[in-house]
């Protein structure tokens, strides 16, 4: 009948349809998607740390059981359950249903798995809240693991055919990260000096809240093998600690390293993210089965931001993509106290930082991927309890999680911390 | 992509690429395979059992139909009744004899049928056929093989009515015969008359031998059980039309078109029947729409919930749109109406404060000051 | 506020208000029972004269009215667009029916705009997706221009008597041009989506290796990055009296933008924040060839300046595009429900405005003691 139609328009041109703006965002309702457990495994350095002799599975298994420990949640109430990994064969598709099961989900819990690069930890969360919001699934988990330890090597690429050798921006696309942040930060006035700063700074910020046991909410402790490479000897081990968290880190001695891509580059190995294994998860459901279930509510997700930069800028992938969830939500970049912003470069991370004109102080409070390394597929997932925790502690609200993308993209997300 | 990672890699790494790689994943995954199957080959590889399942494919093909006895309980020699109506009256005797059990053979179990054959054969009924005999018993199997699909519910079917031997009846020598026509011209053409001669004589034996084993049943018999059973289902079928007929007339629809009084009463009973399910389908449709209307207004005064302002608090607007979601406020006919006593809600501002601050009760509108000076005026 | 004058019409809703191009002492007023939503529509013909602001005529119709437009060629007949889609023809000097009728529309007609230039034809827009162009003597319309989704609003151009323009609920502006031939798409010359970002010039191909240089994004003048918008609907829009490629375009996301129809991706050449809920009616000022008013439903009308006036500089080569940020003149806020109708009066010293509310008033004041105050 012609009356609801019209007041529903007037409605519609009253809210606009979504709510935008702090208010709105900080709101809670019913419908909202929630985060009831967080948590991701220690960080070790690929090749030498202590998960070295763990595959990528089992350590996905770990946080999974984790979860299951942490939320004491029915496992049977687990519809979905999305990995996001980068290097291994499709992705682990197959370990990591085998390993959902072993973690004790029942048969019924589905599992799957994605890859879009660095992201794929904050794309399998995004999607989980996007399947509860289309009233797909109920309950979910975003996850991420990488063993770079085990899969890191040249096998990770396929072969670029005549076809995609022969457009330019596609064969831009398998120019090599390190080579093209070298250029980017040459293009951009981008100084050594500055990135060792960063860096250092990321190294002393982490010191700092590992000393204070900043990461002990975050990090659930699993057990490994672990075969110590002198004396041969395989012995289990509890790995509850970042192993690339290095004290004394200074501008001075890392301007001692040598530049990884260019004789007269300022790229090199202390100031990018370190190649390290782990894996992280997160729980989801609406606010309304939260509460049913009796949850506690760690924080909520409230919105992501996908974007594709040139391929050989792909360091400037946030910087793009923050501006973009801003306007989704209609935030600015005052209400964010907290911005999670992978370090995959110091160049990048320092770049984007700078053109978006985002507070510093802000910026990673307790360091980041230079310091405790970046696990592919499972920093996304990683960024989300190192987020909520450091705010809840902090007494901040809102946050943002983001990443550049390689190949040219960039993801960007806003959480609140309840 | 190891070359994409964020993170420190070698530039020189990409050479590694296409020396390292792993290639084992790209090719056919046939482990085991034929050495002569290279790469691609297998598939159109002609070397017969070349593996463990291409040779138990080639047996099962060679050795014919395994039957259960389960799926034809009872079929055997004693059982064959039908057998003897095979009895032709034509030559090649010998051929139908193993053949007409041949279904029987083919729903027998395998190895049961070939001992039942060889050992007919050794019965010697038709002297000096033993040979082409136990060939075309072979020949006659494997027809009966893929016949046997055909044979198993005519069989089956023979135990249950009389009326299935029809087509059975049908299945006849004259197919057999075709059948076994191969068998002929393996003995070569130069010794095909002596041959057809002695064949036809061993036929004729045949046939005694037949007629004295099984001879208690004939043709004649059979012809009788099936005119009557023909009968009996005439009579049966002619009895059930007039039945229905019967209850047709009285049950069914009529032959006559109905009458003008009929139709009128007809059309009165449809339209009575139509109304009942307008007026449901709109009180249905009204509720649907009363949900509807409660429901964007509902939406309407969220969306400015968090609005402090005195403007929005005193608006009559939200006031209203608060009223109908709390169904307080309805649609009837053209206007809202309240819910409870049916009134029409005053949507007017006639009592609202003037800009001066004073109250006024307006009729027409008339403005505190002279109206600005005309300019160009009428056109 | 002595320079300001007040009419009410009880029990029924204003939605439009406009002054004649005949007599500037005559305004008509379309308006709707119930807020619009359920009833029947009233249409109120108010002379200005020396008792002040009175209503000389009433017509009635049976649904609401959205919008009205003067007839240029008689100055006693006024069209209206009314809820079940009709247009309506009245004439002051004639009886309470109208003296023509226009039913072709299939839903509400949501505004009429008369054709200022050619005088003989005028158009509706309505929520059945369609834009439609009429002659006052025939009942059968002359053009149906598609758009797909809910027009809100639909104007001819001041100057070119061909061109058509129309916003919708896709968030896109349209323009129309009548001469070009009816191919497949039926006039349509241009498209300009309103919540777009500028579209930067395509990048030219790079040597595999070589970083391309991004341009920057497009930022406003106050330094903010203007990164673009969600799609929103529009609901109004109106040609500048000025400038003869240029309109202004706002609805649902409260932001005022002005655009050039030269440059259709080019992205707004002034943006006008400030109101806090949609925007929805616009009206460029006949007087000042930078100066808009709008009624909005946050229960105000502003006078703004879009900045056209202001000397710019030009712009250094690589730098990023600036968006130059309009100022607000004045806020009138006398209005105590939502604003839907505002109107410049054409004649005298300039600066006279109505305005129209769901307060069931209209208010004729000058714009003038806004900025004064």
């Amino acid at each position: 009948m012609g009356a609801a139609d019209r007041i529903a328009q007037i409605g519609n041109q009253i809210s606009g349809g979504v709510p935008k703006g702090k208010a709105a965002i900080l709101e809670k309702r019913p419908d909202d998607i929630v985060v009831t457990a967080a948590l991701r495994t220690a960080f070790t350095k690929g090749g030498k740390g202590a998960f070295k002799d763990t595959l990528a599975s089992d350590l996905l298994a770990g946080a999974l059981k984790g979860i299951l420990e942490r939320s004491k949640i029915n496992p049977e109430l687990v519809e979905d359950i999305v990995v996001g990994n980068v290097l291994a064969p499709g992705a682990m598709a197959t370990e990591a249903r085998a390993a959902s099961l072993v973690a004790g989900f029942p048969i019924s819990t589905a599992v799957h798995t994605l890859n879009r690069q660095c992201s794929s930890g904050l794309q399998a969360c995004v999607d989980v809240a996007n399947q509860i919001k289309a009233g797909m699934i109920e309950i979910g988990i975003g996850a991420g693991v990488e063993s770079m330890t085990n899969n890191y090597g040249p096998g990770a690429v396929g072969e670029f055919s005549e076809l995609l050798e022969s457009h330019t921006e596609a064969a831009n696309c398998k120019v090599p990260m390190g080579v093209l942040s070298e250029q980017m930060a040459k293009d951009r006035g981008i100084t050594r000096a500055a990135q060792d700063a960063f860096a250092a700074a990321s190294f002393q910020k982490a010191v700092k809240a590992q000393a204070a046991g900043l990461f002990k909410e975050e990090i659930h402790p699993i057990k490994v093998k672990y075969t110590d490479p002198k004396s041969g000897e395989t012995k289990e081990v509890v790995v509850d600690k970042d192993d690339g968290i290095r004290d004394g880190v200074t501008v001075d001695s890392l301007g001692k390293i040598r530049p990884a891509f260019a004789k007269d580059g300022s790229i090199h190995a202390g100031n990018a993210s370190q190649v390290s294994d782990g894996a992280a998860a997160v729980l989801l459901m609406k606010r309304s089965t939260a509460e049913r279930l009796g949850q506690p509510i760690l924080g909520k997700f409230v919105q992501a931001s996908i974007v594709g930069v040139p391929p050989l800028l792909m360091g400037v992938g946030p910087w793009k993509a923050i501006p973009k969830v801003f306007e989704l939500t209609g935030l600015t970049k005052e209400d964010v106290d907290i911005y999670e912003i992978n370090e995959a470069f110091a160049s990048q991370c320092l770049w984007c930082a700078n053109e978006l004109g985002l507070p510093k102080e802000r910026i990673n409070p307790k360091g980041g991927a230079i310091a405790f390394g970046h696990p592919l597929g499972c920093t996304g997932a990683r960024q989300v309890s190192t987020l909520l925790y450091e705010l809840r502690r902090t007494g901040g609200k809102i946050g943002l999680t983001s990443m550049c993308i390689g190949t040219g993209m960039g993801m960007a997300a806003i959480w609140v911390a309840e | 992509m190891a070359d994409s990672m964020c993170g420190p890699s070698n530039a020189g790494k990409t050479l590694l690429n296409h020396v390292d790689r792993d290639r084992s994943l790209h090719q056919d995954r046939l482990a085991g395979a034929a050495p002569q199957a290279g790469l691609g080959n297998t598939f159109r590889s002609q070397t017969q059992f070349a593996n463990g399942t291409e040779a138990a494919f080639a047996n099962f093909q060679q050795a014919g139909p395994v039957m259960e006895p389960a799926l034809a309980p009872g079929l055997d020699m004693t059982a064959m009744v039908p057998g003897p109506r095979f009895a032709p009256a034509g030559p090649a005797q010998h051929a139908p004899i193993p053949g007409a059990p041949a279904p029987a053979a083919a729903v027998g179990g395998n190895a049961l049928a070939q001992d039942w054959v060889s050992e007919f054969s050794s019965m010697q009924i038709g002297a000096g056929n033993a040979g082409p005999g136990a060939a075309s018993a072979m020949r006659v199997q494997a027809h009966a093989a893929t016949m046997a699909p055909a044979n198993q519910p005519m069989a089956m079917a023979a135990r249950s009515t009389p009326f299935a031997a029809g087509p059975m009846y049908g299945f006849r020598p004259p197919a057999m015969m075709n059948a076994f026509a191969p068998a002929a011209p393996i003995q070569g053409q130069a010794d095909a008359a002596a041959v057809a001669a002695t064949a036809e004589a061993a036929a004729t034996a045949e046939a005694e031998a037949f007629d004295r084993a099984f001879g208690e049943y004939d043709n004649l018999i059979l012809e009788n059980d099936l005119a009557s059973w023909a009968e009996k289902q005439k009579a049966y079928d002619a009895e059930f039309a007039r039945e229905q007929d019967k209850w047709m007339a009285e049950h069914g629809p009529r032959v006559m078109p109905p009458t003008e009084a009929e139709m009128a009463i007809i059309d009165k009973d449809l339209e009575a029947l139509a109304e009942e399910q307008d007026k449901e389908r709109e009180l249905r449709q009204k509720r649907a729409n009363d949900e509807a209307l409660a429901k964007a207004a509902a939406d309407i005064v969220n969306s400015v919930a968090d609005n402090t302002s005195d403007k929005f608090k005193n608006s009559h607007f939200f006031e209203l749109m608060r009223r109908i979601s709390n169904r307080e406020v309805v649609v009837a006919g053209d206007a809202f109406v309240d819910a409870e006593t049916g009134e029409k809600v005053n949507t007017s501002h006639v009592d609202d404060d003037d800009d001066d601050g004073h109250h006024h009760h307006h009729e027409t509108g008339a403005g505190a000051a002279p109206a600005p000076t005309n300019g160009a005026g009428a056109a | 506020m002595a320079s300001m004058l007040e009419l009410r019409t009880p029990g029924y809703n204003p939605y439009a208000v406009k002054y004649s191009p005949y007599y500037d002492s005559r305004l008509a007023v379309a308006a709707a029972a119930n807020y619009g939503i359920i009833g029947n529509g009233r249409l109120f013909v108010v002379g200005l004269g020396p008792a002040g602001i009175q209503i000389e005529r009433a017509f009635d119709t049976n649904d609401a009215l959205y919008d009205l437009a003067w007839s240029e060629i008689n100055e006693n007949q006024v069209v209206v667009a009314t809820g079940d889609g009709s247009l309506k023809l009245f004439d002051i000097s004639a009886g309470d029916f109208p003296v023509m009728n226009f039913t072709e529309h299939k839903r509400e007609a949501f505004s009429v705009c008369w054709n200022p230039v050619a005088k003989d034809s005028f158009l509706s827009s309505s929520w059945d997706g369609t834009v439609k162009i009429w002659s006052p003597s025939r009942p059968a319309s002359l053009r149906t221009l598609p758009v797909g989704n809910c027009v809100y609003s639909a104007a001819f151009s001041p100057q070119n008597p061909a061109i058509v323009s129309c916003v919708s609920s896709d968030s896109h502006i349209r323009i129309f041009d009548l001469r070009t031939p009816v191919s497949a798409k039926y006039h349509l010359t241009t498209v300009i989506a309103a919540h777009a970002p500028p579209q930067p010039p395509p990048l030219p191909p790079q040597p595999q290796g070589q970083i391309p240089v991004m341009p920057p994004a497009a930022v406003l003048s106050t330094g903010q990055t203007y990164a673009g918008a969600v799609p929103a609907e529009l609901l109004t829009h109106d040609w500048n009296k000025y400038r003869e490629t240029v309109l202004a375009a706002a609805g649902v996301d409260r932001l005022i933008r002005c655009f050039d129809i030269r440059n259709p991706n080019g992205g707004p050449i002034a943006v006008l924040p400030g109101h806090d809920y949609a925007v929805r009616r616009l009206a460029w000022s006949p007087h000042a060839s930078d100066v808009l008013a709008s009624a909005s439903y946050d229960m105000t009308v502003r006078v703004w300046s879009d900045g056209s006036m202001l000397a710019q500089p030009p712009p250094p080569p690589d730098a990023p595009q600036v968006i130059p940020v309009g100022t607000q003149l004045g806020v009138m806020n006398r209005h105590a429900e939502f604003a839907t109708g505002v109107d410049w009066c054409l004649f005298g010293t300039g600066g006279w405005l109505a305005s129209a509310g769901w307060d069931q008033r209209v208010l004729v004041w000058d714009a003038h003691t806004l900025l004064r105050g």
